[in-house]
């Protein structure tokens, strides 16, 4: 069978002849932009709610011109856009790390930011109360409620994350769609075989991050919750 | 960095994004009229069907959710030109092969999204207004002309039109089973003049009018479906 | 000020909360109209009044948490403004317990009282779980440092909140209708606390409509009604024979049932 014989190439990439690729990348590459993007969402939901208007206002700009592209527009325009403002040349794997984390942060903060909005008043006079300054009710009354209220919407874009990672392809990064898009090109006879083999995983792996999402909606049941602020996009 | 602005006189950016836009537009507008019309079906399968065509729009709904566009882009156009070799049949060799396919996958990934939207909305109806309709012998289609879809457009206005926006995102894909939409047309400008961080601003300035056209368009109509006691 | 407020207080002891002349506006509406009151170490004062007379507005201006517009307050011989540094200092030294108690539902009851002084006081979390205990024991709920807010009853969490206000050693507790939110039978668990807090000597300002408490524990009750002190008065005397027609009123409706 056409996959079972590629089986290695589809799950690793050129690996251990070359840079790890494969589903094993797709992986890493969630993993790492996850992460890096939820960084940034704490990022931009605080500086979205700063007393500052600039500071505020800009950034809220800032996140609404970047929710509005596609992100394979954004991806291409910060692939030309670092080599010039920085003097550095980034990989394709570089770009797209930096890309995604950006453009899937700008929603989580979105998301973050309405979640933080949900978290009571009197949550924060509470703790001003004790004499904890802004930046230590930020940090340790509100954002954690907010995350916690704020899973069903985080879950749905953790998914919409994984699924176009998918978007490096197109800048040419070997990750799961690369690979099997290769795999396709070098065979030509099994497309349905192959791009089906690559649907089924990606829908197992969404059922894994959905599954987890209720896990922890579970764990957590002791508020309302904010289902989507912002639906999900390519 | 210097930013070339003289490169945005250029008439052959001029001529590449007119040329793409035009084909952009021809994927939006084609997905989002048919994955309005998917995702009513299916949102009307899932409702209102009897409970085999239930659990297969759910199922649909589902899969068509958690499969990269790509993925499903790929899958259609080369497992369809696998199947029936554009050589053997005629139908299929038309230059717009590409271009037809990107919309049907729209159509069938976002009409998914759009059902779950629908079905949210029509959740989201108080049981009341049921209960009173029927107390009233007010059933079926006459139910749902007159006292759900008033009452159900204000609240999915807002989520169609972001499905409508991702849509348009979505349209993107397509430079990669080479229909020259925007994307396409200015991968093509870059290779040609390496102004890529030009091309893409400009680029980007497009989709980001796009989408908040298509925001403003649908605030117009959440405007015009609002009852009295919203106004 | 009519003759019926005693604003100052009686005895020798230090003032330490002074209001004088506050006036409060939300927009041109007033809320507190020229309230002026002394409260003196140890004494437990008692506000009360009909809904909208400022009550609780009044008390949440003493630790800032509204911003007033004319007059002055004192706490501790400074005056209360709101450079960030001396807000703090003021906020150590003024705790407070809420009609919502505002328990963070998100930590366990321990780690709710251990907050501040973790990260205000900068204690060590050794230190902090001492006291932490410490207090829980006081408020009699020792057994409950490691359920979370959702696990408790109304009038446990309440507890919880005075334990997670006395962690920052305060000399003055401000109390915002501290039982109004309590099924009745929890009240009387939280008062007892309260009661046994003025037994050791704490300065407390409560605003409630707990009346037979405040008979029992005010040393002096304050009457407020659209934004003004109306009498200040001993309880003795407000409750058997209260001068102003509007505390006769009021505690003609609050005391018939």
């Amino acid at each position: 069978m056409v996959i079972l014989d590629n089986l290695r190439f589809l799950l690793l990439g050129p690996f251990p002849n070359g840079p790890i690729g494969g589903l094993a990348l797709t992986i890493i590459l969630s993993l790492l932009v996850g992460i890096c993007a939820f960084c940034y969402g704490i990022l931009v939901a605080g500086l979205a709610l700063s007393t500052s208007k600039v500071i505020s206002g800009t950034t809220q700009l800032v996140t609404t011109l970047i929710r509005s592209l596609p992100s394979l527009v954004f991806l291409f325009w910060l692939y030309f856009l670092l080599p010039a403002l920085l003097g550095v040349q980034f990989t394709p794997l570089q770009s797209a790390v930096i890309a995604l984390s950006i453009y899937q942060g700008s929603f989580i903060g979105e998301d973050l930011r309405s979640g933080l909005n949900a978290v009571a008043r009197g949550q924060s006079e509470a703790g001003a109360a004790t004499g904890l300054s802004s930046m230590q009710i930020f940090w340790h009354i509100r954002l954690p409620q907010a995350v916690r209220l704020t899973i069903p919407a985080l879950v749905n874009r953790y998914i919409n994350l994984f699924l176009y990672t998918s978007t490096a392809s197109v800048v040419g990064v070997l990750e799961f769609t690369g690979t099997v898009t290769l795999v396709n090109n070098r065979l030509l006879v099994h497309p349905i075989q192959v791009f089906g083999f690559a649907a089924l995983v990606y829908f197992l792996f969404c059922l894994g991050i959905a599954s987890v999402g209720r896990y922890l909606e579970g764990r957590w049941s002791w508020s309302r919750k904010i289902t989507r602020s912002s639906s999900s996009s390519a | 960095m210097q930013f070339d602005w003289n490169f945005l006189a250029d008439p052959r950016l001029f001529e590449a994004l007119a040329s793409g836009l035009k084909i952009t537009l021809l994927l939006s507008v084609g997905g989002a009229i048919g994955a309005l019309l998917v995702g009513t079906l299916l949102a009307t399968c899932r409702i209102a069907g009897t409970p085999v065509l239930q659990r297969a729009a759910r199922a649909y709904t589902d899969v068509a959710r958690n499969v990269p566009l790509i993925i499903t882009m790929f899958f259609l156009y080369f497992g369809l030109t696998n199947l029936f070799p554009p050589n053997e049949n005629a139908w299929l060799r038309t230059p717009y092969l590409a271009t037809i396919i990107t919309i049907v996958a729209l159509t069938l990934v976002e009409g998914a999204f759009v059902a779950e939207i629908l079905r949210q909305g029509v959740e989201s109806v108080p049981v009341g207004q049921f209960e009173a309709a029927a107390a009233s012998g007010i059933q079926g289609p006459t139910l749902y002309r007159h006292v759900v879809i008033p009452q159900l457009l204000p609240l999915i206005l807002p989520g169609l039109a972001s499905e409508v926006v991702n849509v348009i995102k979505g349209s993107t894909f397509a430079m990669t089973i080479s229909v020259m939409d925007l994307m396409w047309h200015g991968q093509n400008l870059e290779s040609e003049t390496f102004k890529g961080v030009e091309i893409m601003t400009a680029i980007s300035v497009v989709y980001f009018m796009l989408s908040f056209a298509t925001i403003a368009l649908f605030r117009v109509f959440e405007r015009i479906v609002r009852s009295p006691d919203q106004r | 000020m009519s003759s019926n407020t005693q604003e100052h207080a009686t005895g020798t002891k230090p003032v330490i909360v002074s209001m004088r002349h506050v006036n409060k506006f939300y927009g041109t509406h007033q809320v507190l109209d020229d309230v002026c009151l002394d409260v003196a170490q140890g004494e437990v004062i008692v506000v009360c009044g009909p809904s909208g007379s400022g009550k609780s507005t009044c008390i949440r201006c003493i630790n800032q948490l509204e911003p007033i517009q004319a007059g002055e307050i004192v706490v501790f011989g400074e005056p209360v403004d709101t450079s960030r540094g001396s807000l703090s200092r003021l906020r150590t030294k003024v705790g407070m317990v809420f009609q919502q108690f505002n328990l963070y539902p998100h930590k366990t009851a321990l780690e709710n009282v251990m907050l501040a002084p973790m990260k205000v006081k900068k204690l060590s979390r050794q230190e902090a779980e001492v006291i932490g205990m410490k207090l829980l024991t006081r408020v009699g709920l020792a057994a409950k440092a490691g359920a979370y807010p959702a696990f408790l009853s109304g009038g446990q969490q309440q507890r919880v909140a005075i334990a997670r206000a006395l962690a920052m050693q305060p000399e003055v507790m401000l109390f915002d209708e501290p039982t109004s939110a309590l099924d009745p039978e929890m009240i009387q668990e939280v008062l007892d606390v309260m009661i046994s807090l003025a037994k050791e000597g704490m300065t407390m300002v409560i605003v409630t409509h707990e009346m037979n408490f405040a008979r029992r524990v005010a040393d002096r009750v304050v009457f407020m009604d659209a934004g003004k002190v109306l009498e200040i008065a001993p309880p003795e005397q407000f409750f058997t024979a209260p001068r102003e027609e509007r505390a006769q009123q009021f505690l003609s409706k609050i005391l018939s049932h």
